[in-house]
């Protein structure tokens, strides 16, 4: 039983991590219909950005807490607005060509960026400093990390940052009616270009947190961190539904669950292919997702 | 020279090689209800279209209160003072009644919103009813009030209205044309494209009628109503 709730914390963990970035997928699918495939490297960019801006800031600031705060604000705003460029230079430009025209775009940034930050950070690993000393804390036989603690918390207050940001803001309202109806926002005098940049914003920046989190835990990064990541978190974006940020949620911890229960009681062997597995599955039997409402036409 | 609210010089449009609009002129001045009506496919649709920049003229000249509205943006031609409700409605169904309406006064501070708010609902006392409904979920005619009161939420100067009775039960066309009069009663000027020519010509001022592209009669609405060819082509008299 506590094996069991071990790997249950785990999952939730790892899961809140790729709800994070299944979030940034689902957003931009929503408001653009496109596969951001350049967002698993975000998320690299994010703990590169961390990991140099902890060397600066090192041994600068009293506390712990008050240095992670910085490294990853610092790196949530510094990917927000890679998230921006990337949106502006490579997919901007092709918005109005075929879909199939800015997929293969996105395929292209993604292995620009993954190539170009093997040049400018080279391919060896770099090990991200530990902010915060590790504490292994006892609850009933469960072993909890307050990183994971951490985890958990950042992740959570993110979400519901987002919740509120997209439900109860004039701005986040506008993203709605984008994803809902681009050409009929613009009637309203929504400025569509502002709002899809503050979407790859936005979505860049919970990018950049997801990679700062993971490497407080895995302090091993480099520059192809987040292919796989990457695709797993889309792997969750389209199991809870792709344009549902619920399902976004909803995916990444059922896939975070899935992954730690298969390496816990299977094999770590077949870790990544759960991943692949659950989307050849819901393909296969609910292409919509868990919480896609399906292709409705408007009369 | 410009006295007109809006005017249309010889604009002409065209989707790849079919001519969707030739040789256009239109005007409408200030506190009018003016009506385009055609048969499917005479590009009334395409001409409102091209007012608020969504397909582009090849050619002429629109310009609204003196300004040229052919460079500009959607976006930029609704915070000029156009409001277009689409064919179809295209409310926002996945947000509730009440967040469509603060999306129509987004351009706008949160206390003229209140105000315009009030007034859409005592135009539309149906859509105070449902206010915190999801706009998807409303019937085709409650959407057309939507729309409606949506775009009076940007308090504009000039109401395009695209097929306000498609697709609506009767009686609530009639609620919507009483609406639309009592809109203009109030001072807002209306262009509105309609395949319904009876219910266009009784509820507006002057009227064009668009055949393949090109305007082929303009005058008052009563005239038009009048004109044998009218009443044999678009009223199904004889």
């Amino acid at each position: 039983m506590q094996a069991f709730l071990q790997q249950l914390l785990n999952g939730i963990s790892l899961g809140s991590i790729y709800a994070l970035l299944a979030l940034g997928y689902t957003m931009v699918y929503g408001v653009l219909r496109l596969i951001n495939f350049a967002h698993g490297d975000i998320y690299m960019l994010g703990a590169f950005c961390g990991y140099y801006v902890s060397r600066v800031l090192h041994g600068r600031l009293e506390s712990s807490l008050l240095e992670t705060t910085t490294v990853m604000l610092a790196s949530m705003l510094a990917c927000a607005l890679a998230g921006m460029l990337i949106e502006r230079l490579a997919y901007r430009p092709v918005r109005h060509a075929s879909r199939l025209t800015s997929l293969i775009i996105a395929i292209g940034v993604s292995l620009f960026i993954e190539n170009l930050s093997q040049l400018v950070f080279g391919a060896a690993p770099r090990f991200f400093p530990q902010l915060i000393a590790e504490k292994q804390i006892n609850a009933g036989g469960v072993m909890v990390t307050n990183q994971q603690i951490l985890v958990l918390v950042v992740a959570l207050l993110l979400m519901a940052g987002l919740n509120a940001f997209i439900f109860y803001t004039r701005s986040g309202k506008a993203m709605r009616a984008v994803s809902f109806n681009l050409e009929a926002a613009k009637l309203m005098g929504i400025n569509t270009n502002a709002v899809i940049s503050l979407t790859f914003a936005l979505g860049s920046a919970l990018a950049a947190a997801g990679g700062i989190l993971v490497s407080l835990n895995l302090p091993g990064i480099d520059p192809l961190m987040g292919v796989m990541t990457g695709l797993k978190a889309f792997v969750a974006a389209v199991l809870g539904g792709i344009g549902n940020i619920f399902g976004a949620v909803l995916g990444g911890l059922i896939l975070g669950l899935a992954e730690t229960l298969v390496a816990g009681y299977g094999s770590s062997t077949y870790r990544d292919a759960i991943a692949f597995l659950i989307l050849i599955a819901i393909l296969l039997f609910k292409p919509d997702g868990l919480l896609g409402k399906g292709q409705v036409e408007k009369v | 020279m410009s006295e007109h609210l809006l005017s249309l010089r010889r604009v002409s449009c065209r989707y790849g090689a079919v001519r969707a609009l030739t040789d256009i002129h239109l005007k409408v001045d200030a506190g009018e209800i003016v009506t385009l009506i055609g048969a499917n496919g005479a590009g009334k649709s395409t001409l409102l279209k091209a007012i608020v920049s969504r397909v582009r003229p090849d050619e002429g000249e629109i310009l609204f209160e003196g300004t040229s509205l052919l460079r500009k943006a959607t976006h930029e031609i609704a915070a000029m003072g156009i409001a277009l409700v689409p064919e179809g409605r295209a409310v926002f169904g996945n947000l509730t009644v009440l967040e469509n309406l603060e999306m129509g006064g987004y351009l706008r501070s949160k206390s003229e919103n209140r105000q315009s708010l009030e007034h859409a609902f005592a135009i539309f006392p149906r859509l105070r009813e449902r206010v915190r409904q999801a706009a998807g979920t409303l019937s085709g005619g409650e959407q057309q009030m939507l729309a409606i009161g949506r775009a009076l939420m940007a308090k504009p100067r000039l109401l395009l209205l695209d097929e306000p009775s498609l697709g609506i039960a009767p009686i609530l066309v009639r609620t919507i044309y009483e609406a639309i009069d009592a809109i203009n009663r109030e001072g807002m000027t209306i262009l509105v494209v309609e395949q319904n020519a009876h219910l266009a010509l009784k509820h507006s001022h002057r009227a064009y009628v668009l055949e393949t592209g090109r305007v082929v009669m303009e005058g008052s609405s009563r005239e038009i109503a009048n004109d044998p060819k009218v009443k044999e082509a678009y009223l199904g008299e004889i």
